[in-house]
């Protein structure tokens, strides 16, 4: 519980409303992370889900809290968070030869920030899949700062945002042991780790953060948790509607989302034309991978309603400024 | 080998394998406070061969920030210990190989001082 002069920005994404076209993705690697030593850095990340995610298969490289007790993590791979291709850009643009296409450099690629797109699970017609973005959770109770031994890591009393202080950071990436979302990267040439800052210099001039400005969805609502007439109280405390990816991790994360609600799953007739099949309505339920993000505290198990959002001036307006 | 404490600073000559010819002195009074040496004076090179590391670090006896570098002197008895972090076995920070008691270090001869 934040004491009473504390206060923590949060934010929500609809998945509903994610096209996965990694606008909020470009916008943040324009914004903070395109210097020598970031290439390879993606603070915001959107992947398909059922997938590996990013960096590949993070749910299980540990970190985090288990009843209070720090779990074991491990860094992951430069291999894992899928490391920056050269591409031959001047061959493409300006090597005056038509048959060129662009590509990478060198040896051929296994893997990447992205690899598993769309590919999604289930059989048709009932495949399926949906878009998850990421950011650090600039979380409550953060793993990262603990796990600091030199107190590197700074979460802010006016607004909970959490940061590295690159003066004090030695590169030891215990922080990257820790986090259990795996969104802390390491720059190769500073020696430093580096994170989303949540547009901190953004938020002190009241305005929202770049991935959420530039979402042309408008999924993410950015605001003070506290602020009851704010999106961010609304939809995760009034409505209920928008709960935390991994609540079990225990870290209490401050990004909320509202789970996709899945098509109709789909049989066939006599005929070989689709129609609604017997059984769980929805054909993403089936999958654990909905289940992670489904899953929130026992008070969060209830079934997500929908209504209330739909009446939400929120849906429309995405919050351009912070509600203070 | 806990870096010290607040109040009695340890100075820590430090040399990694990745940069063979830059030296960091360092100053810490307690776990996670190293701090870089302002004015230090030490040099560092290593070589690479046959499977080993020689490395040479070397200051002057009276070096930098008196408060915090070691100030060594011919005569006068000193500790000193080492420490070793295996970068490939993910040691860093606290997680290394340290002697785990403080070694007697004298400089022969007489200081002038």
């Amino acid at each position: 519980m934040a004491i009473a002069d504390e206060r923590q920005l949060a934010m929500v994404m609809d998945l509903n409303k994610c096209i996965g076209c990694q606008t909020c993705t470009i916008a943040c690697k324009r914004l903070w992370t395109k210097n020598e030593g970031m290439e390879s850095m993606w603070w915001n990340t959107v992947n398909t889900q059922p997938g590996a995610g990013t960096p590949r298969d993070w749910e299980d490289l540990g970190g985090g809290f288990r009843d209070g007790v720090p779990k074991p993590g491990r860094i992951p791979t430069r291999a894992e968070f899928g490391q920056a291709g050269d591409y031959n850009h001047d061959e493409v643009f300006f090597g005056g030869k038509s048959q060129t296409h662009l590509q990478t450099k060198g040896e051929q690629r296994e893997w990447g920030p992205n690899w598993d797109e769309d590919q999604g699970s289930g059989e048709f017609p009932n495949s399926y899949y949906f878009y998850l973005p990421r950011i650090c959770n600039h979380c409550t109770h953060p793993a990262c700062l603990e796990a600091c031994p030199r107190k590197a890591i700074e979460k802010s009393r006016e607004n909970g945002i959490v940061t590295v202080n690159e003066d004090r950071c030695r590169g030891y990436r215990f922080c990257m042991e820790a986090c259990p979302y795996k969104k802390i990267y390491f720059n190769e040439l500073k020696k430093v780790a580096q994170k989303c800052i949540f547009c901190f210099p953004r938020i002190e001039q009241g305005v929202a953060t770049a991935c959420a400005r530039q979402c042309p969805g408008r999924v993410r609502f950015v605001g003070y948790r506290d602020d009851e007439n704010g999106p961010i109280h609304k939809l995760v405390d009034q409505w209920k509607v928008a709960i935390p990816l991994h609540p079990e991790y225990g870290t209490e994360p401050n990004v909320f989302y509202v789970p996709p609600i899945g098509p109709a799953r789909l049989g066939e007739d006599p005929r070989g034309r689709p129609i609604r099949a017997d059984g769980p309505p929805h054909r993403l339920q089936v999958d654990r991978h909905v289940r992670r993000v489904r899953s929130g505290s026992s008070d969060d198990r209830r079934p997500v309603r929908r209504a209330p959002l739909a009446r939400s001036p929120y849906l429309s307006s995405n919050c351009a400024r912070i509600s203070e | 080998m806990v870096m010290g404490q607040p109040g009695a600073a340890v100075n820590a000559w430090y040399w990694r394998a990745d940069e063979p010819t830059a030296a960091r002195e360092i100053s810490a009074e307690g776990l996670g406070t190293s701090e870089p040496l302002p004015g230090s004076t030490l040099r560092a090179n290593g070589r690479w061969r046959s499977g080993r590391w020689s490395v040479v670090l070397a200051r002057s006896l009276q070096g930098g920030d008196a408060a915090r570098a070691a100030q060594l002197q011919p005569g006068l008895d000193t500790g000193f210990g080492v420490a070793i972090w295996d970068g490939s076995n993910q040691e860093r920070g606290g997680i290394k190989a340290f002697s785990g008691e403080w070694q007697p270090l004298s400089l022969e001869g007489t200081g002038r001082s």
